[in-house]
C-alpha cells in the first residue's frame, strides 16, 4: 500500500512496489530493452497520475510535454473534428502507451485521450527525458533508439493502412 | 485580451504576492533553507558530471558534498585568520583612519575653495568634518555591535545548510513528485511546464550570480593585494559581492575601496592603480564574465533593470538590490507560461464531442 501523501516518509521507497513496477516496465515495448538497474531509474521518473472516470486525460492540439503508459485501466483515443463530432479510433488497456510523439519533440497532441474506467497512468516527460540524457547518456540513447523504432513502425503501418 | 484571463492573471499574480509576504514574515527560518536550494543549483552539474561517469546518484552526491563542504572548510580555515586580523586592524587604527579622512576632505577643500571662495561659506569646516567622523563612527560601531548576533546566526547556518543541501540533492527529484501529486490532474501538465522552466530559469540565474561572484571577488582581492592596498581580502570580498547589482554595484566597490585608500593614506600613486584595477575588472565582466555566463537568464531593458534597484533598495535594503532582478526574471518567466496557456482558445466540453460520437 503506498504510505500517505503528506503524512508518510516520501523518501521510503517501497522495495516489492518497486520490484513491481520494473517487472511491468519489461511488458512496455519502449523500456524492454532496458536492463533491471535502468528500469530502476526510468521508475524514479515516471509520475503516477489516477484519472476518474470519463476524465479528459488530455485533448487534440493540446501543447504535449510526455508520454503516458496505462499502469491499470482503460483509456479511449479519440479524433476531434471542427464540426463537434469526433471518431474512436483506439482503446489503450494496461501496458499500452499514448504520447510518445510528444516526448520527441514539442508538437501538439494528435489525439483526446479521455479515462473509461478508473485508470492510473504512469507519465514519463520531455523534460525529465532529457534531464536523464543529461545525467546517463547511455540509458537515454536506448530510450530514444526504441522510441525512435517504435514510432517509425507506427508509421510504417499508418502508411500501409493508408495505402489500402 | 480576453477579460477573463486578465482576471486570471491578476488572481495568480495575487497569490504570489502574497506567498512572497509570508515568506518575508518567516525570513530567518526561511533563509538558510533558501541557500541550501541556491546551492542545490549551484552544485547540481557536479552531481551530473559524476553520474555521466558512471557513479550512482547517492555516490555522486556524497562525492559533490564532500568536495565542496571540504574545500569551504579549508579555504574558511585558511581565510578566517587573515580576514579577523584585518578586521581587529581596522578598529584599532580607526581613530587614525578618522583623522586621514579628515585631513584628505580638508586638503580637498583647501583646492577647491582657490577657485571658489563662496563654496562651503555656508557651513564651517570643522561642523562638516564632525558630522562625517561621527556619521562613520556610528556606522562602524554598529557593524562591530551586531558581530555577536551574526555568528549565532552563522553557527545556525552552518549547521543547517550542509545537511538541508545533501538532502536537497540527494532527494530533490522525490520532492518535487511529491509536490506536483497534489496538482489536479487538469492543470498538471500547465504546472509540470511551469516547474521545469522556472527551475531551469533559477539554475541559469544562480550559476550565473555564483561563477561572477568567485571570478569577480578573486580577481578584485588580487588586484588590492598586488598594489598593496591595505585590508584586500574584507575590500575585495565585499567589491566582489556589489558587482552583483548592476549598474551600481561596481561604483560601490570602487568607491569603498578608494574610501579605505584614503583613510589608511595610500600613496597616491595607488589611486590610479585602483582605476585601472576597476577599468579591468568592468571590462573582464562585461566583455567575457556576462556575455557567457548571463546569456540566457535575465533579458530585460537596462532603463527596466535601473528602476528595479531602486525599487529593490527601498524594499530589502541592499539584499533587495541583489535579488530583484534574478526574482523579477523569474516572474517574467511565470508569466509567460501562464499567458500562452490562458490565452489559449477555449474548446467546448469534450462531452459535447461524445454526445454527436458516430457509431463506431
Amino acid at each position: 500500500m503506498d504510505s500517505h501523501p503528506i503524512w508518510g516518509n516520501p523518501f521510503n521507497k517501497s522495495g516489492s512496489n518497486l520490484k513491481d513496477e520494473i517487472d511491468f516496465l519489461s511488458t512496455v515495448p519502449v523500456f524492454d530493452l532496458l536492463s533491471a538497474r535502468e528500469k530502476k531509474k526510468v521508475c524514479s521518473l515516471l509520475h503516477v497520475r489516477i484519472f476518474s472516470k470519463d476524465e479528459v486525460v488530455f485533448r487534440q492540439d493540446d501543447p504535449g510535454v510526455g508520454l503516458y503508459i496505462v499502469r491499470e485501466g482503460k483509456c479511449e483515443v479519440y479524433c476531434e473534428y471542427s464540426d463537434l463530432s469526433c471518431k474512436r479510433i483506439a482503446v489503450m488497456n494496461t501496458g499500452d502507451f499514448f504520447g510518445e510523439m510528444s516526448l520527441l519533440n514539442d508538437s501538439p497532441r494528435s489525439a483526446t485521450i479521455v479515462a473509461v474506467t478508473e485508470t492510473k497512468l504512469l507519465g514519463l516527460f520531455r523534460h525529465d527525458l532529457l534531464e536523464l540524457m543529461d545525467s546517463s547518456p547511455r540509458l537515454g540513447l536506448n530510450l530514444v533508439y526504441r522510441l525512435a523504432q517504435i514510432v517509425a513502425e507506427r508509421l510504417r503501418l499508418i502508411n500501409d493502412f493508408s495505402g489500402e | 485580451m480576453d477579460i477573463r484571463v486578465l482576471l486570471k492573471l491578476f488572481l495568480a499574480s495575487l497569490i504570489l504576492i502574497a506567498l512572497v509576504y509570508v515568506s518575508l514574515l518567516i525570513w530567518e527560518v526561511i533563509t538558510p533553507f533558501l541557500l541550501s536550494y541556491i546551492l542545490l543549483f549551484v552544485l547540481k552539474p557536479g552531481v551530473t558530471f559524476f553520474e555521466r561517469r558512471g557513479l550512482n546518484h547517492t555516490l555522486a552526491v556524497s562525492l559533490v558534498f564532500i568536495a565542496t563542504f571540504g574545500g569551504a572548510t579549508l579555504l574558511l580555515t585558511l581565510f578566517i585568520p587573515v580576514m579577523v586580523n584585518e578586521f581587529v586592524g581596522v578598529r584599532d587604527n580607526f581613530s587614525q583612519y578618522v583623522q586621514s579622512f579628515s585631513t584628505f576632505v580638508t586638503s580637498i577643500k583647501s583646492y577647491i575653495s582657490q577657485y571658489s571662495s563662496f563654496l562651503f561659506s555656508f557651513a564651517p569646516q570643522e561642523e562638516i568634518l564632525a558630522v562625517a567622523e561621527n556619521n562613520i563612527k556610528v556606522y562602524v560601531f554598529s557593524l562591530f555591535s551586531q558581530v555577536p548576533s551574526i555568528l549565532s546566526i552563522t553557527l545556525a547556518f552552518i549547521l543547517i545548510i550542509p545537511f538541508a543541501t545533501f538532502f536537497l540533492l540527494l532527494d530533490e527529484q522525490i520532492i518535487q513528485k511529491k509536490l506536483i501529486e497534489f496538482v489536479p490532474n487538469r492543470y498538471f501538465e500547465v504546472a509540470l511546464n511551469l516547474i521545469y522552466n522556472l527551475n531551469q530559469q533559477v539554475g541559469l540565474i544562480l550559476r550565473g550570480m555564483f561563477v561572477r561572484i568567485v571570478i569577480l571577488t578573486f580577481i578584485t582581492t588580487a588586484g588590492f593585494w598586488i598594489i598593496d592596498l591595505k585590508y584586500p581580502i574584507i575590500v575585495g570580498v565585499l567589491a566582489g559581492f556589489t558587482n552583483l547589482v548592476p549598474y551600481v554595484g561596481p561604483i560601490f566597490g570602487t568607491a569603498l575601496a578608494f574610501l579605505v585608500a584614503i583613510m589608511t593614506g595610500a600613496p597616491q600613486i595607488i589611486y590610479l592603480y585602483l582605476l585601472l584595477i576597476t577599468l579591468v575588472i568592468h571590462l573582464v565582466d562585461n566583455a567575457l564574465i556576462q556575455p557567457i555566463v548571463f546569456s540566457k537568464s535575465t533579458n530585460l531593458h537596462p532603463l527596466f533593470v535601473l528602476f528595479l534597484i531602486a525599487l529593490g533598495s527601498v524594499a530589502g535594503g541592499v539584499i533587495g538590490m541583489f535579488l530583484i532582478v534574478p526574482a523579477v526574471s523569474l516572474l517574467k518567466v511565470f508569466l509567460v507560461i501562464l499567458y500562452s496557456h490562458l490565452s489559449r482558445p477555449k474548446k467546448p466540453a469534450f462531452s459535447l464531442y461524445r454526445k454527436l460520437e458516430p457509431p463506431l
